[in-house]
């Protein structure tokens, strides 16, 4: 993080002193913008990332989840549930991040959740015919 | 309240919030069957609640791009707009355009035009930012430390 502000924030000082000051333009702050993007910015179905406000304050779960953009030129992100998945008076609405196990959920976001179905292990299988059915 | 990396301002958190919806409202957001935020969720931390059915296929949030920090909306900024257009793929490559296009935005504190937004954003829950004895819960207690070679 240290090597990226660095390299982003010093090069763009010494470029342009007078709009990227570096008392203004702190690590502290460039931080907080950095980590706000990688946990709260939408980007797959977009051209760009991008923040979207409202949209990202919804919490994550495992339920079907589109979001369009710019659709017939209309200028407006729209989010709506898909699949069989509805919201009943009353319940939570989630968005899906994605598929994500809680191993990449926890290093992203800091939570897990239960029973999540994109969690796996990895089990090691050895061939046992040779002792099986050797000599 | 002073929101720690910039946007200072004397409000607490309810009428952040109320100032935040406001500025959604204003500028053509739509979500009118979403409350937010809650405590009323199933598992009682704060969620979002629907106040009425959503249906599936049902437009539940809609939000205009003038309101979105994107690309498009960084690169009219009077002041530093042309630059991060000029540096765009270069050297704010991927996810570093918006970076500091949020950053110049915290700079600019209240005067921003994001400000209801960027003030109501937390410190993010990256998991690099956990202490030392929190982290250490996630061990497995039965599992046996494995050297790991450089």
């Amino acid at each position: 993080m240290q090597t990226m502000y660095n390299r982003t924030i010093t090069a763009l000082n010494k470029m342009h002193p007078e709009h990227f000051p570096l008392e203004e333009f702190t690590y502290e702050r460039f931080k907080f913008s950095w980590n706000s993007v990688q946990a709260r910015a939408f980007g797959r179905r977009l051209p760009w990332t991008a923040m979207v406000p409202f949209a990202d304050c919804l919490n994550h779960t495992n339920v079907q989840t589109k979001y369009d953009f710019d659709v017939d030129n209309n200028g407006v992100f729209r989010l709506f549930p898909t699949g069989n998945n509805h919201y009943p008076q009353g319940a939570e609405v989630f968005n899906s991040y994605g598929r994500r196990p809680n191993e990449n959920l926890l290093m992203d976001y800091g939570f897990a959740i239960l029973d999540n179905e994109w969690d796996d292990v990895s089990a090691e299988l050895r061939n046992t015919t040779s002792t099986l059915y050797g000599d | 309240m002073s929101h720690a990396v910039g946007v200072s301002t004397e409000l607490d958190g309810d009428e952040l919030r109320q100032r935040f919806y406001e500025w959604l409202q204003n500028h053509g957001a739509r979500f009118p069957k979403i409350k937010w935020p809650s405590n009323d969720t199933e598992s009682g931390s704060r969620g979002a609640i629907a106040t009425e059915n959503i249906e599936t296929g049902e437009y539940m949030l809609e939000i205009p791009a003038c309101l979105m920090m994107s690309p498009p909306n960084a690169f009219v900024d009077p002041e530093i707009g042309a630059i991060l257009r000029e540096n765009e793929n270069k050297l704010l490559h991927g996810d570093l355009l918006i970076t500091v296009f949020i950053a110049h935005e915290l700079r600019k504190g209240d005067k921003s035009f994001y400000s209801p937004f960027l003030s109501i954003l937390p410190e993010p829950g990256n998991i690099s930012e956990w202490e030392e004895s929190d982290l250490a819960h996630l061990q497995v207690c039965t599992a046996v430390p494995v050297p790991v070679s450089k």
